[in-house]
């Protein structure tokens, strides 16, 4: 990690409330599968990329961020509107990447935390989405379906942060939106990389290509005054590689009322994020078990060997140390 | 308007009780025979139980005679390197003019915090009352897998144990009694040794439908340390269970199991339990269907 240039942190937020015309009228609907807004040459596109997303399916969707790539390249800029459920909108670029899989009402972005998260509906917890990117999990969470939680969507990145902000602003309930990234410490860092999905602060090099970016410890959000002390949480982390920082940043916040959604990445054969749950904290570690289809308490990271299959995909595991918690994560199933 | 008081009480069952027990069970669930309620109890009777924890049950009694009866077996188990009691909570059947009391049964079966409990064998009709009782569910169906269609394992040893086989290699002690344990019960008790050494147990149990009376082709796995061994031993297992002229393994899920080839329901097979600890998949040991049957 960059060392921080500064100890100021100033928090960015954007005013929640509808914005209409922030939502782009090519939309695909997920439910229906329905297509409004659309020429026909972006309809047959977007039946192709789900087509493409389908069959890469079969080799873990490698090549498949390749060719949206290209395709967009070739492509005017424009959006596209995800309604994600009834109560749900998701804007992001047109043939993305990486939220282009949305376009396959058959793809279900990381089943494991969608099961979780619907189990929760019927309890009143702050959703903490740390590494937000566009705002899924924020906009999922804070829609009907999922119980319309208060989220607060924390983004590093100028260009993901605006994408956030205009999700947040098409949503009925909306969500708050932080532009910070996550450390074990208050400060600034250089944001570099090249893909929205995958910017990080966790390099040495201050003179590579990037932005100046505030950082905030998971504790900061207490003295914010973001959330309260005793308040009832769950803290996504997806933090790309800093998540074991973030982790020492939140001594108070991880001995509270909550349970932390860590991505442990599959190109990590140490599974070094699970082993430090374990061996650094007094969180039990929690992760979803594809054989089971139930979320199974780990003791060891031996499983994970077997669980984390495909190396260029991201993997969660639940940790807390809250009986309440531990008793929702054991229940939550398909 | 008069009301006459009907004085019962809510004891704990002794061996004494169990021959008006198997009367009561038989009356009360039709399909049923008292010979195998019976034979259910006498294994009850028979089984090691931890200390400090009933044998059989808890009965309510009216004018010193069973009007109620809910069964239980607890298990102290090796749970994660640590040991844990379980308790099955089995039959439980109340005469209707003394349903009212019924709620006294649960509340002297569950009084124990440091026990898992589970149930099994929940009647559909019966789940909102088991949630209502602080139950989860932690199965929702069942996997009915064609083993022998694996390409894992096939190779594999599969050796069956029987009640006076001698130690194998690569089992704990606790496993090999168990297997030892459930092979006298009439369960099929199998190890499998993957060529790369490694050695997993099972026990499987013939599988039947409406009150055991329909035998499918078919056998449920009532223990194995984990799915994940299940998956990596199909094919040995298969190849055993044709011999056995039952193609059919039945496992506890969630949901279609990746590496074997089956079919998923959530028709049957749910099961719930409240405690500390969450159960496994497929650790139906020492429970009702195996001391009582399916």
């Amino acid at each position: 990690m960059s060392p921080p240039e500064s100890r100021g942190y100033v928090p960015l937020s954007l005013p929640l409330g509808k914005a209409a015309d922030q939502i782009a009228p090519l939309q695909f609907d997920r439910q229906s599968g329905t297509i409004t807004g659309a020429s026909t040459a972006q309809i047959i596109l977007i039946r192709l990329l789900a087509a493409g997303v389908r069959l890469s399916a079969h080799w873990s969707y490698r090549g498949f961020g390749t060719v949206c790539t290209l395709l967009r390249r070739m492509l005017p800029p424009q959006q596209i509107t995800v309604r994600l459920n009834a109560d749900a909108l998701l804007c992001f670029p047109f043939a993305d990447g990486y939220w282009s899989a949305l376009l396959d009402p058959e793809f279900v972005y990381e089943a494991d935390i969608e099961i979780f998260l619907r189990g929760c509906a019927d309890i009143n917890y702050t959703f903490l989405d740390c590494g937000a990117n566009c705002g899924y999990w924020s906009v999922l969470v804070s829609s009907d379906p999922f119980g319309a939680k208060r989220a607060i969507a924390f983004e590093p990145s100028s260009q993901s942060f605006y994408l956030l902000s205009q999700n947040a602003s098409i949503n009925r309930t909306g969500f708050q939106c932080q532009k910070s990234a996550l450390g074990s410490m208050a400060g600034v860092a250089r944001l570099t990389g090249s893909k929205h999905e995958s910017l990080t602060i966790a390099g040495d090099d201050a003179s590579a290509p990037g932005e100046s970016v505030p950082v905030m410890a998971l504790d900061g959000m207490i003295e914010e005054g973001l959330v309260t002390p005793d308040e009832r949480c769950v803290i996504k982390l997806d933090v790309e590689g800093l998540e074991i920082d973030a982790l020492e940043g939140g001594p108070r916040m991880l001995n509270g009322d909550c349970v932390v959604i860590c991505e442990d990445h599959g190109s990590d054969r140490q599974h070094t994020v699970s082993r430090h749950i374990l061996t650094r904290t007094v969180m039990k570690l929690f992760c979803f078990d594809p054989l089971t289809q139930r979320y199974e308490q780990l003791t060891d990271v031996s499983a994970l060997d077997r669980i984390k299959r495909f190396r260029n995909r991201g993997y969660n595991v639940l940790a807390t140390s809250s009986a309440f918690w531990e008793q929702r994560i054991r229940a939550a199933m398909p | 308007m008069s009301f006459t008081a009907r004085h019962v009480e809510c004891l704990e069952i002794v061996s004494g009780d169990i021959d008006a027990i198997a009367d009561l069970l038989a009356r009360g669930f039709t399909g049923r025979s008292r010979d195998y309620w019976m034979q259910g109890l006498i294994r009850q009777g028979e089984r090691e139980v931890p200390a400090g924890y009933p044998r059989y049950g808890y009965v309510l009694k009216h004018d010193g005679k069973p009007v109620g009866v809910l069964l239980v077996l607890f298990t102290a188990t090796d749970f994660r390197d640590k040991m844990t009691v379980r308790c099955n909570v089995a039959s439980w059947y109340v005469d209707p003019p003394f349903r009212g009391h019924a709620p006294r049964l649960a509340r002297s079966a569950l009084r124990f915090e440091d026990v898992t409990y589970i149930n099994v064998t929940p009647a559909v009709s019966t789940w909102p009352l088991v949630e209502k009782l602080g139950f989860s569910a932690y199965c929702n169906g069942l996997f009915f897998a064609l083993p022998a269609l694996s390409r894992t394992a096939r190779a594999a040893e599969v050796t069956a144990v029987a009640a006076d086989s001698a130690p194998i290699e690569g089992l704990s002690e606790g496993e090999f009694k168990l297997l030892k344990h459930h092979a006298s019960y009439g369960c099929l008790s199998l190890v499998v040794q993957l060529p790369d050494g490694e050695v997993s147990p099972f026990i499987l149990t013939p599988y039947r439908v409406r009150h055991g009376t329909i035998a499918l082709p078919a056998m449920q796995m009532i223990f194995c340390r984990r799915i994940d061994d299940v998956v990596r031993c199909a094919g040995g297992i298969g190849k055993t269970l044709l011999r056995y002229a039952k193609p059919i393994l039945v496992l506890d899920a969630n949901g279609p199991i990746q590496g074997l080839v089956g079919y998923y329901t959530k028709a049957r097979g749910r099961k719930y339990f409240r405690g500390p600890e969450l159960p496994p998949l497929a650790d139906l040991a020492e429970t009702e269907l195996v001391l009582y049957g399916i």
